[in-house]
């Protein structure tokens, strides 16, 4: 169980304010937040690298907070493909068990067994240039995987690969990381990496903890706008109506004569087209409602002309209200 | 169906090329200009290297006596053994030296921009007043060095010992050089990102690792530079130990250029020179081909 207590990310609040947090082991914890949200900063506090972020870090009931880096049982993966690169794939591998001063036998056995669990065992003789970008941030894996460290953070590990290599990578990994026990923290901007690996959510925003807890649930019951924001794909709807603000997401707003709306009681709105994108399977009509851009998110292919006035509405369950 | 539209296209997009060589009249001016700068200076040596001139009228064509004569010149073997010494000395002490210095050097601090302009000043100084500045502070009678030296109870004096000439020289070059060595790997250094050391750190590497498996395969490709200048440089040395020593004690430091100028201008035996000359020139060709190919071989493995 790692815990972190009066956490200050930004390095600038008076003791004593910061959040606390508590990671448990087996579970992957997804900290989701925008750029300079201080997620990596709560990586590096976390790992006891150079960072602004203060606070206290306690492990399995003990603080390491004053540990050096190199002896506290953490390992991280970067946003970089980060190897040795004079080193082979075997040996980027067995790094740190070398480092822990482990036998050789036993340092191949390990490292044939990770290489094998992230699908590279081909590659052991090579080195890290020789391999693409998707396998080169496997062997990173690996390498922080061979540490067996009690716990594991992923700087947003994939968002220098491709989309379909990110998803590939992605189902691998959510196996791969519930396969060992110990403590995981991912970070990332994407809310679609909250669904597909986190078992719990972390929402970070200006350096401060927003929300926690199951993604589903956050997503339920958001606390705030941004809360909302944070997992919204592209952004949230603002609205007011009978005097009460609150907001709704793209998916939920339907046009008037969409089928799911039968039956049920709706609030109307009319909407502005700004303009259209689509990817065959979803499109995105962008547009203003009262002064405030909206953008809605449909299935299929929905190009409604520019400039012309819609009709939409949402389930009055949909919206959420602060 | 499919090759005979790729064909097709294959045609369309020939036939519409024109076909001329009008871009080589744009290459001519770089012909003209290495002509004249390089080839023909070079090949007036050559020329010389394989004749007899006496005067305007009398010249003998000579083939390869001159190289010969040249090689078994024991004087000239001398020197350029002495010539190896010193570029592999200064070599092994400023590759090291200037890679130390570099990573003393703080990347972020304000002072970093003072630190660099200071440590290029012994580069900014012309040849000749560098020696002439050592000639001068290595004095044993007035130089600051040398007073030094002496009163702390070692006998120095490098215009009687040829020991004492070796080392001043060598301190010079060092003194002289080891900037630009600590610049380039200053560079090299910082653009370095900071997560390979963080990822190096979390492994538990030690500062030495994380030296030898970190820094060192990223600092190469401004080693491999940093070499190959100094190693051109110092091997065609001619001023520095020119002003401050002249050759001497006796012949101990004399190098290939000054033996050859001494050849050139001092005997005016402009064929043997010239062939000298030419032979020098190949065999800083040959260094130089010889550490980049192991150089590049090593990064085929």
């Amino acid at each position: 169980m790692l815990e972190v207590v009066d956490v200050d990310l930004k390095g600038a609040e008076p003791a004593g304010e910061g959040f606390a947090h508590t990671f448990l082991p087996g579970e992957i914890t997804v900290v989701l937040g925008a750029n300079q949200s201080g997620k990596t900063d709560l990586c590096r506090l976390i790992a006891g690298l150079n960072t602004r972020a203060t606070g206290r870090v306690w492990l399995d009931r003990q603080e390491i907070s004053q540990l050096d880096s190199r002896r506290r049982s953490v390992s991280m993966v970067y946003q970089a493909f980060i190897n040795y690169p004079n080193l082979t794939v075997a040996q980027n591998i067995g790094s740190p068990l070398r480092a822990q001063g482990i036998e050789l036998p036993a340092r191949e056995a390990r490292v044939a067994d990770i290489a094998e669990r992230l699908s590279i065992q081909d590659y052991l003789g090579r080195f890290p240039h020789e391999l693409s970008g998707g396998q080169q941030q496997r062997v990173a894996i690996a390498r922080a995987l061979a540490k067996q460290a009690r716990v594991l953070l992923l700087d947003e590990p994939l968002v220098n690969l491709d989309f379909k290599l990110r998803e590939a990578l992605e189902v691998e990994l959510r196996d791969l990381l519930h396969a060992s026990n110990t403590v995981v923290v991912y970070t990332s901007s994407d809310p679609r990496d909250a669904f597909s690996l986190g078992d719990q959510l972390l929402l970070l925003d200006g350096g401060k903890k927003l929300q926690s807890g199951k993604p589903i649930d956050v997503y339920r019951q958001p606390v705030d706008a941004r809360a909302m924001g944070l997992l919204a794909d592209p952004c949230i709807n603002e609205l007011k109506h009978e005097a009460r603000e609150g907001a709704l997401r793209p998916e939920h707003v339907f046009f008037a004569d969409d089928l799911a709306l039968r039956g049920r009681s709706c609030i109307a709105f009319e909407l502005t087209v700004i303009a259209c994108e689509t990817n065959g399977d979803e499109s995105f009509v962008h547009g203003e409602v009262a002064g405030a851009q909206w953008v809605m998110r449909c299935d299929g292919i929905r190009r409604p002309r520019l400039g012309s006035r819609v009709s939409v509405k949402a389930l009055e369950q949909d919206v959420i209200w602060f | 169906m499919l090759p005979l539209l790729t064909n097709k296209r294959w045609l369309k997009v020939t036939a519409f090329k024109p076909h001329n060589n009008r871009a080589w009249l744009g290459v001519l001016p770089v012909f003209l200009i290495v002509g004249f700068s390089a080839v023909i200076p070079l090949m007036t040596v050559v020329n010389y290297s394989v004749q007899d001139i006496l005067d305007f009228n009398s010249r003998f064509f000579v083939g390869f006596q001159w190289y010969r004569d040249t090689l078994n010149d024991a004087r000239f073997v001398d020197a350029f053994i002495r010539q190896i010494g010193f570029s592999a000395t200064v070599l092994a002490v400023e590759i090291p030296l200037g890679i130390a210095v570099a990573k003393g050097i703080s990347k972020t601090s304000r002072m970093t921009p003072i630190v660099l302009v200071l440590l290029a000043l012994p580069l900014l100084i012309p040849w000749n007043v560098v020696g002439t500045i050592w000639l001068m502070f290595a004095r044993p009678d007035i130089g600051l060095l040398g007073v030094l030296i002496n009163a702390a109870g070692f006998s120095y004096n490098y215009t009687a010992d040829p020991l004492h000439a070796w080392l001043t020289l060598v301190a010079m070059d060092v003194w002289h050089w080891t900037s630009l060595v600590a610049l380039l790997s200053f560079a090299g250094l910082t653009s370095i990102p900071a997560p390979y050391y963080q990822a190096a750190e979390l492994d538990g590497a030690r500062a030495w690792q994380v030296f030898r498996y970190v820094e060192l395969p990223r600092l190469r490709g401004v080693l491999v530079i940093a070499v190959l200048l100094r190693l051109m440089d110092s091997f065609m040395i001619y001023t520095e130990p020119f002003v401050l020593t002249g050759g001497g004690p006796g012949n101990s430091t004399t190098f290939l250029t000054q033996y050859l100028a001494t050849m050139a201008v001092g005997q005016f035996d402009l064929g043997p020179a010239a062939a000298f000359s030419v032979l020098y020139f190949l065999f800083i060709l040959l260094f130089c081909w010889l550490f980049y190919t192991m150089v590049m071989r090593n990064d085929e493995r």
